[in-house]
């Protein structure tokens, strides 16, 4: 199969999810008449939509095929350490503070890089790290937890 | 001559050395964090404006706003640098501007962003000076039907973002219709797809969405291939446009800022709508639409004015009726109260000196802002040659912070992955997120005014043809959707008399 | 003249008590700094400058840092349901209004958190009328007027409010019911697009806060009357004036603690709220605000809350509202 044949198919299947999602969890809202919509209505019909969009995309993909383009090579150690570098960040910041999630995120997310050095990546978090106190914490007051709340306790 | 007068006493009070000090310190915050991704007015404002208490009323509303529209300028530096959106209304910016920074224009691109924006804020504080009285009547003839109809011609324009696939980008619209749909529905007061998570209560955020389809899925991108950022690095030309350059975006320029005036008066989505809409139709009345996408200096010129003149006219309802039309403006509208001035139409004659001022001062922190902006090319672009393996984790950093401080909360940085996975996912299929955001931002408004126009229409739709500004919105929807079919329709035609040809 | 005698005993005697309460409650319950005023909606909002009125005065009555801690989301509820967790010892108070309190509670079937369990009553801190506007170009120049014309014209009977579930929309039920046409129901997201719709005629009516149409009375916006107990501006009937005796409507701001804070604790800081309020300069920007002072007792908050709960649940059952 072509490759753009199976671009295309997934995208659809994409559509088709979400349009069958929409479609099944607004029917659980009220749906209402045109005159008086309920909240189901509109993302109702969107979802109906969107499902008749994602079928005319995977089926088109099967009926004609043209151009033969590569797919870029797909590697899944940049998706899931910048991912979850992120998600890190997350769950860090409020039980252990600014500080630490941010030095994590540097980490985790540098190792996601062909040319990562681990001195260098360290060295760039307290770069940052400098950075991030005195533009958000000290310039623009922002407030986020900066220790761990154990220890904030504490003290 | 009463103008003239008025003025006067505008520029009496804002070139007053406080007015001036605190003018310069708003846009030079405004600046920073419309560079910094994630971090936006929103929150910058909210933090700041306890500490404006302290300032007399006028010397504060100046430095808010001085944050506001100089967060427009800055937003376009990190959507023209490394494709992530500062701010809202530069997401469009992303599309050309970045493939001007990949062909080594960046220079170029920030050049006319600065001097787009500087003109366009030119032009709208004159706007404001002289007609912001009538002008603030236009929101009144916006009724639900002329909304729908707006939304509904931004929509079909929307499909004009797609480079590649056209159903694929209706599907990336509707897609984003119903991403927009998740939270409280204003219509019926009901929980719509927030599966019981209060953080989904307000629906999914701006930020959190543009940050992940944007941001960080291309930065995983960019961390799959590794001669992209080589080219980055090797071609860096003047700062400076080229005549050619000069000659296509200036008109661009004037169309953004009159597109983007008239847009920022209307409340909601005035500015993000500005942005988009000048986009569209430059593309639409231009000569080469392919090239759009692929780093038309025009595709940066025209939204880059449109939303520094919408970020400025969309103070026209709130300094002449006291009406807010977003959230920004409605905390400034809180720190009017805080010190003592109710925001209302009586504002212009009770304190001249506040309204004249305020005006003019954006005249003046505009001058500032192409002065600071300007010279900061330079730095910008040298931040180029930051070896990338440093760049993106300190990008990754400043938009989890700055997505934190919008609510307060880590289930946005969450949300942020999410989108960024998605983003990608999109990416690798050749499915463009534009059309997407586009649709979530309209989607609610497009809603909200069709279920409000048939509620009070009781269930009549003629009400959306037979009002002239309602119609003539649907027409030029239609007229739009005429000429993106007619291409498509004459390569199909052409297809077949080339088969014809080859078999003959 | 006995009498004028005895009113000062009495007067003095009272005084005399207070003063000692004050005092021996003061020395007995010291309130540990931060106190933090949790406003659970974004910075600069009506709230929030209450709050930060309201704090400014609190730092000097109660010589402790007094911040305002914005918790903003879900209409109010995250701020609400985080307030319920902090420490019950007086550092932290919650800033609250009907929806949170009276509406919500009615109108959700999963509420993360109880208005009667998880806080207990401070103080009412002002009140807000609501008030029935029509666009300034309208021919309707009255109550009576508008109720001709509904009748005449029932296609037409259309309100707008600036939230669904909100006060002013069950209000508008209220007005529906008396007028006995049924009235259409158009929310807005906010006074601000609300105000813009009615000066332009998009609808022919709404319901919503007395300060947000005041300043648009009488050239851009006719208000027809007001909500309150009696008159709020010299030349706009109220309701019970009309002969709508059941017609009222009124908003209200207050602050709650969470329900582990002691009785002595309240008090004091009831007192301190009150007197804060009670300051001219404070009262005169609530006042601008186009809104009332109050300053009641915990005990005289609590019988407010049950009273609205009394005279709203019937219309927002009768109503099928439902958020969830």
């Amino acid at each position: 199969m072509h490759i753009r044949r199976t671009k295309d198919f997934k995208a659809g299947l994409i559509f088709i999810f979400f349009g069958i999602a929409s479609a099944v969890f607004s029917a659980g809202y009220q749906i209402g008449t045109s005159a008086k919509m309920g909240p189901g209505y509109f993302p109702f019909a969107l979802g109906g939509v969107l499902t008749v969009l994602g079928l005319v995309v995977s089926l088109g993909s099967l009926s004609r095929g043209e151009g033969t383009r590569k797919a870029r090579s797909f590697r899944v150690k940049p998706v899931v350490l910048v991912l979850s570098s992120v998600v890190l960040f997350g769950l860090l910041l409020r039980p252990f503070g600014l500080v630490f999630s941010t030095v994590i995120l540097i980490i985790v997310s540098s190792m996601a890089s062909d040319e990562f050095k681990k001195k260098e990546a360290i060295l760039n978090a307290f770069v940052l790290l400098a950075i991030v106190l005195i533009v958000f914490v000290y310039f623009l007051k922002f407030q986020i937890p900066l220790l761990p709340s154990l220890l904030v306790g504490r003290i | 001559m009463e103008l003239v007068s008025n003025l006067a006493l505008g520029f009496q009070t804002a070139i007053s050395p406080l007015n001036l000090f605190y003018c310069f310190l708003g846009v030079l915050i405004g600046t920073l964090i419309g560079v910094l991704p994630g971090i936006g007015p929103v929150q910058t404002i909210a933090i700041l404006l306890p500490a404006t208490f302290a300032l007399p009323p006028v010397t504060a509303l100046i430095m808010l706003a001085g944050i506001y529209y100089g967060a427009q300028y800055g937003g376009s530096t990190t959507s023209i640098l490394v494709n992530v959106p500062g701010e809202a209304s530069s997401v469009v910016t992303c599309m050309d501007g970045y493939q001007m920074a990949l062909q080594g224009r960046a220079g170029a691109a920030l050049t006319i962003a600065a001097l787009g924006s500087f003109f366009a804020g030119c032009f709208a504080t004159l706007l404001l000076a002289v007609l912001a009285i009538p002008l603030s009547e236009l929101a009144f003839k916006f009724g639900p039907a002329e909304y729908f109809s707006l939304m509904v011609f931004g929509l079909i324009g929307s499909i004009v973002f797609a480079s590649g696939s056209v159903i694929k980008a209706v599907g990336m619209v509707v897609l984003g219709l119903i991403l927009g749909m998740v939270g409280t529905d204003i219509t019926s007061g009901t929980q719509r797809f927030s599966f019981g998570i209060p953080e989904l209560a307000d629906g999914l955020g701006f930020v959190p969405l543009a940050m992940g389809l944007f941001g960080i899925s291309e930065i995983i991108k960019s961390l799959e291939r590794r001669e992209k950022r080589e080219v980055l690095k090797s071609k860096i030309m003047g700062f400076w446009m080229s005549k050619k350059e000069i000659k296509a975006a200036a008109p661009a320029v004037v169309r953004g800022t009159l597109t983007g005036s008239l847009l920022g008066i209307l409340p909601g989505g005035g500015v993000i709508l500005a942005s988009f809409i000048s986009y569209m139709l430059e593309k639409k009345i231009s000569r080469d639409p392919q090239s759009f996408g692929k780093g038309n200096i025009r595709g940066v010129a025209s939204p880059e004015s449109a939303n520094n003149a919408a970020s400025q006219t969309c103070f026209v309802p709130l300094l002449t009726l006291g009406i807010p039309s977003n959230v920004i403006l409605a905390m400034m509208a809180g720190a009017m109260i805080i010190h003592g001035i109710q925001p209302g139409p009586r504002v212009i004659s009770s304190n001249p000196s506040l309204f004249w001022g305020v005006i003019v001062s954006m005249w003046v922190g505009n001058l500032m802002l192409v002065i600071l902006n300007l010279p900061l090319i330079g730095i910008w672009v040298k931040l180029l040659s930051v070896p990338y393996r440093l760049l993106y984790p300190a990008i990754l950093l400043f938009c989890c912070i700055g997505i934190y401080s919008v609510n307060n909360n880590t289930f946005d940085i969450g949300l942020t992955a999410l989108f960024g996975l998605l983003g990608y996912t999109f990416a690798k299929l050749e499915c463009e997120p534009a059309p997407l955001i586009l649709g979530f931002v309209l989607g609610p408004m497009m809603e909200e005014n069709l279920r409000r126009g048939m509620l009070l229409s009781r269930g009549d739709p003629s009400i959306f043809f037979t009002r002239p500004l309602s119609l003539a919105f649907l027409l030029m929807a239609l007229a739009m959707l005429i000429v993106i079919a007619l291409p498509a329709i004459r390569r199909k035609r052409e297809d077949a008399f080339r088969e014809e040809g080859e078999k003959s | 003249m006995r009498s004028i005698i005895s009113k000062w005993v009495g007067m003095v005697v009272i005084a005399a008590v207070v003063v000692f309460l004050s005092v021996s409650l003061g020395s007995a319950q010291e309130i540990k700094g931060p106190i933090k005023i949790i406003v659970p909606y974004p910075a600069g909002g009506g709230s929030d400058v209450l709050a930060r009125l309201i704090a400014d005065k609190l730092k000097d009555s109660l010589s402790q840092t007094v911040i305002v801690e914005n918790k903003p989301g879900a209409g109010g509820r995250i701020g609400t349901e985080y307030a319920k967790g902090q420490p019950a010892d007086g550092s932290s108070m919650l800033f609250v209004n009907p929806a949170l309190f009276v509406v919500s509670p009615m109108v959700y079937s999963k509420l993360s958190y109880d208005p009667d369990k998880d806080f207990n009553p401070l103080s009412q801190i002002n009140t807000y009328e609501f008030v029935l506007s029509v666009p300034g170009s309208s021919s309707i120049k009255d109550v009576k007027g508008l109720m001709e014309w509904m009748k005449k014209n029932p296609k037409q009977a259309n309100y707008g409010s600036p939230a669904a579930g909100s006060l002013p929309h069950f209000f508008g039920l209220m007005i529906s019911k008396y007028a006995g046409v049924e009235m259409v129901h158009a929310p807005y997201s906010g006074s601000a697009p609300l105000v813009t719709a009615l000066i332009g005629a998009q609808i022919p009516m709404a319901v919503d806060v007395f300060d947000t149409h005041i300043q648009h009375h009488p050239d851009k916006i006719r208000i027809l009357a007001t909500a309150g107990a009696s008159r709020k501006h010299p030349d706009i009937p109220t309701f019970k004036e009309l002969g709508y005796k059941d017609i009222e409507g009124v908003g209200w701001n207050g602050i709650v603690v969470p329900s582990k804070t002691p009785k002595p604790v309240i008090d004091k800081l009831n007192q301190a709220v009150v007197k804060a309020i009670k300051m001219p300069d404070v009262t005169q920007k609530i006042q601008q605000m186009g809104s009332d002072v109050t300053g009641t007792t915990a005990e005289e908050f609590g019988n407010i809350l049950k009273h609205d709960r009394e005279k709203w649940g019937p219309i927002i059952k009768a109503s099928g509202f439902k958020a969830d």
